[in-house]
Order: C-alpha cells, then sequence, then structure tokens
C-alpha cells in the first residue's frame, strides 16, 4: 500500500506547478547576484592606475552558479524562505489534508473495513515522508542545475565563499578541497528538508484537533509564520523568555548551521554550544510534536471496533 | 435571538478573524515617533530607512505581510468554496446566473467583514494618536479590489474545472512572489496590496486592478458551459 500511495502521489498533476511557483520564487536571487557582479565588472571597465585590478577581476569572477546556490542559506535568505514557503504550502495543499479527506469520504470509510486505523496511518505517514523526502531532494537538484545553467562557472570553489577557513576569505586558492564544499552544501539542503518534513507531518496528522480544511492546508505555514509572530510577542517581555522563544525561528536555526561549519558567518548568539542548541532543538521540537500528535492519532481510533 | 445567533457561530467566526487580524497589527516594530506607520511597515513588508527616510526591505515584516495576505485569502477563498459544494443543490434550484450571483455575493460579503475588521482597528488608532492618514484610503480600496480580483480569478478557475488545490496555491503563490518583486519594478505593484512606491503608482494600481476585475467580472458572466464543474 506504501507503493501504491507514493505512486498516487508522483502521478499528480500538481507536481508539475509545485516545481514550477517555488523555482519562479528562487530565480530573483539569481537576478540579485548578477546585479552584484556587474558592478564589479563595471569598476573593473573604468579601472584608473591606482584601483585594485587582481582584487575587481577576482571578485566579478567568483559570482559563478555555485556561489549562487551557496548564498541562498545566509546572505540571499529571504528569497531561500519565499522559495521555502511557496513550497511549504504547496506541500500542505497537495497532502497536508489527505488524512482529513479520507476520514471525511467514504472512502475512509471503505478502507477501514479491511485495515487497523492503525496500520492505515503508519504506511500513509511512511508514504508522506518518502514522498517528500524524494521531492525535495528533486526541486533542490533542478534549483542546482539551474543556478549552474545561467550563472556558469564550473565547479571549483567560488574565491569569496563564506565556507571557507578563518582569514582566507579573499586570500590564495590554497582553500578547502571542492568535495568538502559539495558536502557543506548537501548538509544545508539536508538540514532544510529534515526541518521542512516535520511541518507537513503535523499538518497531515493535525485532524485530531482541526476541523477545517482551510486551516489544515495552511498550518505549514502559519506553524512557520508563527514561530516569528511568537518570538517577537513574548521575547520582548524579558531576557529568560527571549532566549527561549528565539530557537523557534527557522531562519536562526539555519543560520547558526550555518555558524557552526564556517567561522565567516556570524551566529545569533555567542558560543558554539549555543549554535549547537539552536541547530538542534528546532527540529528535534517538531519531530516531537508529530510524534506525540501520531500517538494521539493512533489512541483516538483504537478501540472503534468495541 | 441572541443564543440562536451565538450559536450559528458566525460571530464566533468573525471575533476570531478580528483577534487574528488584530494579533499582526499588535507585533509590527515600530520605533520611529509617528505611530500610524505600523499599517505601511505591516501592509508593505518594509521599513523605514533612519538614515534617509526611505522605505526599505525588512524580512521581519514581509513574514507578518505574508502571514496576514495568506489569512486574508484563506478567508475569502473558503467562502467561495464553500458555496462551490453546494453547487449541485443551488444550480438545480435557482439556475446558472444566481449561482454566479451567489458566488460572488459570498465573496463580497467576507471582503467587506475585512474591511469592518480593518475600519475598527483603523479608527481605534486614529483615535489614540489623534492623526489621520492618507493610506487609509489607499488601503481600503486596494484591499477591496485585490481581494476581489483574487476571488474572481478562484471563482473562474473553478468554473473552468479545476480543483480546489490548484486555484488556491497558484493565487497564495503568486501573490508571495509579487510581494518579493514589487520591491524591485513598480509593475508587480498591481498584483499585491501595497509596496513600497504606492504614493507614485497609487492611481494607475487602482485603475489597472478595476481593469482586470472588469475584464473578469465579464470573462465569468459569459461562461454558460458548467459541464466542467460536474466532475
Amino acid at each position: 500500500m506504501v507503493l501504491e500511495q507514493i505512486k498516487f502521489y508522483w502521478r499528480s498533476k500538481f507536481n508539475i506547478i509545485l516545481i514550477l511557483l517555488p523555482i519562479l520564487g528562487i530565480l530573483p536571487s539569481l537576478w540579485s547576484d548578477y546585479a552584484e557582479k556587474q558592478e564589479f565588472v563595471q569598476a573593473l571597465s573604468q579601472a584608473v592606475s591606482d584601483s585594485d585590478v587582481e582584487y575587481l577581476t577576482m571578485m566579478s569572477e567568483s559570482f559563478t552558479g555555485l556561489y549562487s546556490f551557496e548564498r541562498l542559506f545566509y546572505l540571499n535568505m529571504p528569497f531561500f524562505l519565499l522559495f521555502w514557503m511557496i513550497l511549504i504550502i504547496g506541500m500542505g495543499i497537495h497532502i497536508g489534508g489527505q488524512t482529513f479527506w479520507t476520514l471525511q469520504s467514504g472512502y475512509g470509510n471503505f478502507l477501514m473495513t479491511r485495515m487497523k486505523y492503525k496500520d492505515y496511518m503508519r504506511k500513509t505517514i511512511l508514504a508522506q515522508l518518502i514522498y517528500l523526502f524524494t521531492f525535495c531532494c528533486c526541486i533542490f537538484m533542478i534549483v542546482f542545475i539551474v543556478f549552474l545553467f545561467c550563472s556558469g562557472g564550473g565547479f571549483h570553489v567560488p574565491y569569496i565563499s563564506s565556507l571557507r577557513e578563518v582569514g582566507q576569505e579573499y586570500g590564495p586558492v590554497t582553500d578547502i578541497s571542492i568535495a568538502r564544499y559539495f558536502f557543506t552544501l548537501l548538509g544545508f539542503v539536508l538540514y532544510s528538508i529534515i526541518c521542512m518534513i516535520p511541518l507537513i507531518i503535523i499538518s497531515s496528522l493535525s485532524s485530531v484537533f482541526l476541523k477545517n480544511k482551510f486551516v489544515i492546508q495552511f498550518l505549514p505555514v502559519m506553524i512557520l509564520v508563527g514561530g516569528y509572530m511568537f518570538g517577537f510577542l513574548l521575547g520582548n517581555i524579558n531576557r529568560t523568555l527571549s532566549n527561549i522563544v528565539r530557537h523557534f525561528i527557522f531562519e536562526h536555526a539555519l543560520t547558526n548551521l550555518g555558524a557552526l561549519i564556517s567561522p565567516n558567518i556570524v551566529p545569533v548568539e555567542g558560543s558554539p554550544m549555543d549554535s549547537v542548541v539552536y541547530v538542534i532543538l528546532y527540529p528535534l521540537t517538531l519531530i516531537v510534536v508529530s510524534f506525540i500528535l501520531y500517538l494521539k492519532n493512533v489512541r483516538r481510533m483504537e478501540d472503534y471496533l468495541l | 435571538m441572541s443564543t440562536a445567533l451565538w450559536k450559528d457561530g458566525k460571530v464566533i467566526r468573525f471575533i476570531k478573524l478580528f483577534l487574528c487580524i488584530l494579533l499582526f497589527h499588535l507585533i509590527v516594530v515600530n520605533e520611529t515617533d509617528n505611530t500610524l506607520l505600523i499599517f505601511e511597515f505591516l501592509i508593505q513588508g518594509t521599513i523605514i530607512n533612519p538614515l534617509d527616510g526611505t522605505m526599505e526591505f525588512m524580512l521581519y515584516h514581509y513574514m507578518l505581510n505574508l502571514g496576514l495576505t495568506i489569512l486574508l485569502l484563506a478567508a475569502v477563498l473558503q467562502a467561495v468554496s464553500q458555496i462551490f459544494e453546494m453547487s449541485d443543490y443551488i444550480i438545480t434550484r435557482c439556475g446558472k446566473s444566481k449561482f454566479k450571483v451567489v458566488l460572488l455575493t459570498a465573496a463580497l460579503k467576507e471582503i467587506f467583514k475585512i474591511l469592518a475588521i480593518k475600519q475598527v482597528i483603523y479608527t481605534a488608532y486614529f483615535v489614540y494618536t489623534g492623526e489621520i492618514t492618507f493610506f487609509y484610503l489607499y488601503d481600503m480600496g486596494s484591499t477591496f479590489f485585490t481581494l476581489l480580483m483574487f476571488a474572481q480569478c478562484f471563482i473562474l478557475l473553478k468554473l473552468l474545472g479545476a480543483k480546489d488545490k490548484v486555484p488556491l496555491f497558484v493565487i497564495a503563490g503568486i501573490n508571495m512572489i509579487s510581494q518579493m518583486l514589487s520591491y524591485e519594478n513598480h509593475v508587480f505593484l498591481m498584483i499585491v496590496i501595497a509596496s513600497c512606491q504606492w504614493q507614485s503608482y497609487w492611481m494607475v494600481n487602482i485603475m489597472g486592478k478595476a481593469a482586470v476585475i472588469l475584464v473578469l467580472s465579464g470573462m465569468i458572466y459569459l461562461r454558460k458551459d458548467f459541464d466542467a464543474l460536474m466532475n
């Protein structure tokens, strides 16, 4: 049944829109990078005798596709969040309300006469997890290819990459290897996916306490924006509360992951240990909440035969 | 009578919507002397630069703006979608043209509810500060036209046979992307409620939206074939 569910999700024509719209949202970041590159190119063309031609050449050459992709995770964060929010809304609309619709329609009764509700729930969630993971990997591959294709530049570590060691930001080319660079990018991508999957699963399991189709569909993005609202509402009361609630903002978690990997990215708060807490706490909270919801879902329908 | 009204759930739903919209207005960051700037910050997703006094992009306000817009859109589109769920009943009892009228009326009712809520919040702020801002008029007009435009897009796509989720996603996504692009290019101001350069282009903006609404109304009026809806 898991395989059928995954096929059902993948065959949907909604996937086409789900790929097109987020990519449309991330393309402006390419344009902003191009505009920034043009400033250096212009300065190079108007270079006078005392200007640092070597530095200008290095800067104008280092705006490659790889660098544009890398910048998404800290410098071009607004574009990335836009991309991410559109994807989350799409996912919430596509599969978030799936269990709710099944329960509401007669199809649910049909299923439940054949298998236990618990089994149905487990298999559906498993199928959704696999679909979400594969789909996110695919869309990141597409974004990566689009970036490489549009900005060009080949597979070498960009000169001004922030993922280098301390003091090497504008240094010579004796830097981190390309394999390590790719692994770092892969880490960012996987971390983002891990932060996103529980959001959709929560919305899928939320039929326990929500009865409105539209609220269920927009629940993931409401949690994401709700983190900001919650943080600003309670965070301004006092220092302790501020330290607690600022962990529930996705942007902070991503910035701190960057800070752990490279000293050139400034974290939100203090020491490396704080950064580790930031990075772990956000996905962990979501996973714990979704697990509790799963248990509640299973328990609610445990004894419907009695 | 009063208990019946409360049991109906409409009043409770209205109060919930009011509290949600009010919450968005209360958590905007405003460190200037002008309290009324919070409306502009929230609805444009910007903040004022203290050095040169121009509006510029701010991520936190942009997120708040997206949250508020999605809330408003979801409220309006939900009202329209509920009418579509009763489409068989309405078409057999009242006919096709009446069905279109019912759809538009449902959308307009919800939009006027939202405008009333905004009105209350604006009035409270005006009484509190003793001042008034031109952005109030623009916001009322623009919110009305924008929400009506999106509601009509939703109705048209549904009449063409789309399922609920496609128009919902397309409208939300296009609105979010246009908000981001409108800080750079004023053309995208036409799709969203307000952005940085609304003072220069407010007339064109409102007129453009009205023109789009007229075109969409014509397309909905001319759509006689309801077969796609029945699938």
